[in-house]
């Protein structure tokens, strides 16, 4: 069965929950600490760096997680086309450590800059809709996601605001279709105003992809929407409908929430078990 | 942390090498720094000599230090409130308020989804729910609450109003209510009148946690497991803060599926009022609208028709008699009916109308602002001779006042007029934005 490591870096807080969604799809996951023997990481057949605060975000967030020994071993697993999903705060690492987009071997390229909305600065909570846009060519990072399909998730985070001083990376992040999940309104529109846009991201975008597309530095926590309960219950759309409808239903609202489409695509890949059936 | 001596080393192990404590941050990691005696002294060696060598008792003991207090004086007696001339207007006023704005723009700075196990989150209902045990049933329901003003007018029972109002917002996502902890701030308390608000206070809030177990004095209280006292909290000119002791409250509940929030669900439901609307608006948002004034009578409170009240709603919700509930707190009936009609985030299109020709003698003022104890439920048509039923059986009253309408209209009739006939998107926007420019 395939194994997936969540990587547990100090002041990371979303180790137990990733693991947990990553079994809801009939995959092994274990927690691994950034500091256990170097060889530990080679038995693994996927990564994933969860959210939180890697070493309290000191001089920006992901930085110094970046330069760990673990995340190197982790990007040369990934050269050989290992899955490595970076959430929230993993997408950070990912992005401070060159390897998103990853155009030039070892360069940072691209930052997670603070949010920036009209009138409004910092930290930011709230549930957002993405989409995933697949070109050819793209990451089957979103597999599972129908064409077209608006998917609901939580954001988190006070920089996320995928940005670069380098207008050709931009440009080829946009040509090489690399964006492969971006924020848009609740009916698929374009994501052209707060909160709709929540950080002012280049390309409205909330993930992006290296080039093979193995690796995906997403920020919303789909984790955290993984479970039908965790939708919130005055959610417009259909989802917000199944919710309500589920009141009183212990199991039901046990079951798949919109999230879980991100970790069903992970899985298809990794070829475990049958993908559960996500849908509102 | 104290270990068992043999696991010591593990635990030294644990922080300093498999978590690397020393090297993740500077000075961090574990180190044996004392042992238990048996001898009942609490001894601290610097380089092997005594700097302090005492019996324990005497730390332990804690420091008994009197202060003096008294109450404070009784604030003189105000003109009588002028009435409101246009209630629209007036009520447009008071939704525009700060302090019953929309929480959103605070919240939304802080992490509502944290490990994922949230049901029901700050601001779509009185209380939080989390689902704290991954695949169990067993729900939490968490509330803090707190009203300076309140507790100025009157320390001891501003206090118990606060505390009912957490019990309150328990019952209204359908948990019961198990523990309280508080955080006590108050002034100076080498200031009598001080120190007088604060010995007052405290003992309203024990008072008020005594009475409202569910089975009364005579049971066990709701339980106040820790709290916090913070006193010297002036301003730079040396003025003493409201008191403000701000209390918090856990509720669990057998099963978190069955957690509701407090907007309305559907047209052409019923409305029920619990609670008598009380002719007395002393520190209430109304009285400072008009007059900014803070002072003057609370709402009486009666402890043990309050606990009545409340467990009769906590069965209301958890039976699912009751579509929706939200207590009666600040801003009173007319600001608790307009939040189940916004809901907390986002408004479902539908709407409310409220004769309040039916709620009493007392001025139409009173009825749509008093600040007295009480709940708003939603109750489907069909059920509302059951929900009357339960309240009879528990001995409080229970009134049905008006219906959810289909459409998105906000309505208060007096005696067939409407005073306030407005539409819920722009009442969503000034709810929604009163806040926001002071914090973003």
């Amino acid at each position: 069965m395939a194994r997936v490591a969540v990587v547990q870096i100090p002041g990371v807080n979303c180790e137990y929950e990733t693991t947990r969604a990553l079994e809801a799809v009939g995959l092994t996951a274990r927690i691994v600490r950034w500091n256990e023997p170097a060889s530990v990481w080679s038995e693994f057949d996927a990564y994933v760096i969860p959210g939180g605060f890697a070493f309290q975000d000191r001089i920006r967030a992901g930085a110094i997680a970046a330069k760990l020994p673990a995340v190197d071993r982790i990007a040369a697993e990934a050269e050989s086309g290992k899955p490595v999903l970076g959430i929230c705060n993993g997408a950070q690492v990912l992005v401070e450590a060159g390897l998103v987009p990853g155009f030039k071997h070892g360069r940072v390229e691209m930052a997670l800059a603070p949010n920036s909305a009209p009138r409004r600065a910092g930290y930011l909570c709230r549930w957002i809709w993405v989409q995933a846009s697949p070109g050819p060519g793209s990451s089957w990072y979103a597999s599972s996601v129908k064409p077209g399909e608006v998917i609901p998730m939580p954001i988190a985070h006070g920089e996320g605001r995928f940005l670069t001083a380098d207008p050709t990376v931009r440009e080829r992040i946009q040509r090489e279709g690399l964006v492969l999940y971006r924020y848009v309104s609740p009916s698929g529109g374009r994501a052209d105003h707060y909160p709709d846009d929540p950080n002012g991201a280049m390309l409205e975008a909330a993930g992006i992809t290296n080039r093979t597309g193995n690796i995906l530095a997403f920020m919303p926590h789909p984790e955290r929407a993984s479970w039908l309960r965790q939708v919130p219950l005055e959610m417009k759309s259909a989802w917000g409908e199944k919710r309500r409808a589920a009141v009183g239903h212990w199991k039901a609202l046990e079951g798949p929430g919109p999230g879980r489409l991100l970790f069903d695509s992970l899985a298809r890949k990794l070829g475990a078990g049958a993908p559960s059936e996500v849908r509102s | 942390m104290v270990v068992p001596e043999r696991v010591a080393d593990r635990v030294l192990e644990m922080y300093n090498t498999t978590y690397a404590l020393p090297e993740v941050y500077q000075g961090a990691g574990a180190a044996v720094v004392g042992r238990v005696r048996t001898d009942e002294r609490y001894r601290i060696l610097k380089s092997g000599q005594p700097v302090c060598d005492s019996p324990v008792e005497v730390i332990t003991a804690g420091i008994e230090h009197k202060r003096s207090e008294r109450p404070r004086p009784a604030a003189a007696e105000g003109s009588p409130l002028p009435a409101v001339q246009d209630h629209a207007e007036f009520f447009l006023r008071m939704v525009a308020s700060p302090n019953l704005a929309s929480r959103e723009p605070i919240i939304r700075y802080y992490d509502t989804e944290v490990q994922g196990r949230m049901v029901i989150r700050a601001g779509e209902a009185d209380a939080s729910v989390l689902a704290p045990v991954p695949g169990a049933k067993l729900g939490a329901a968490i509330t803090v609450d707190g009203n300076p003003w309140w507790v100025a007018a009157d320390p001891y029972w501003g206090t118990a109003h606060v505390v009912c109002e957490v019990l309150r917002n328990l019952v209204c996502v359908g948990a019961e209510p198990v523990a309280l902890t508080d955080c006590l701030n108050f002034g100076n308390p080498e200031d009598p009148e001080v120190f007088g608000d604060f010995v007052r206070s405290v003992r309203g809030l024990g008072d008020a946690a005594r009475a409202l177990g569910r089975e009364g004095v005579a049971g066990p209280p709701v339980a106040v497991v820790s709290g916090n006292v913070s006193f010297y909290n002036e301003g730079s000119s040396g003025r003493s803060i409201e008191p403000s002791p701000i209390v918090a409250g856990l509720g669990i509940l057998d099963d978190w599926s069955l957690a509701t929030t407090s907007a309305i669900k559907r047209a052409g439901s019923v409305l029920v009022l619990s609670g008598p609307r009380q002719d007395r608006l002393g520190a209430s948002q109304m009285r400072y609208q008009l007059a900014k004034r803070t002072d003057g009578p609370l709402p009486e409170l009666d402890f043990e028709r309050e606990r009545r009240r409340i467990y009769a709603a906590l069965e209301a919700v958890r039976s699912g008699l009751a579509l929706a509930c939200h207590d009666i707190a600040e801003g009173g009936l007319a600001i608790t009916a307009l939040e189940m009609a916004l809901g907390g985030y986002e408004s479902q299109g539908l709407g409310l109308q409220i004769p309040i020709s039916g709620l009493g003698d007392t001025p139409s003022e009173s009825r749509l602002y008093s600040e007295a104890p009480g709940f708003l439920f939603e109750v489907a048509k069909e059920r509302l001779t059951d929900f009357l039923g339960l309240f009879e059986r528990w001995g409080v009253d229970a009134t049905m006042i008006g219906r959810t309408l289909a459409e998105p209209t906000f309505r208060i009739l007096d005696g067939g007029h409407p005073l306030v006939d407005l539409d819920l998107e722009s009442l969503q926007r000034l709810h929604g934005d009163a806040l926001k420019s002071l914090v973003e």
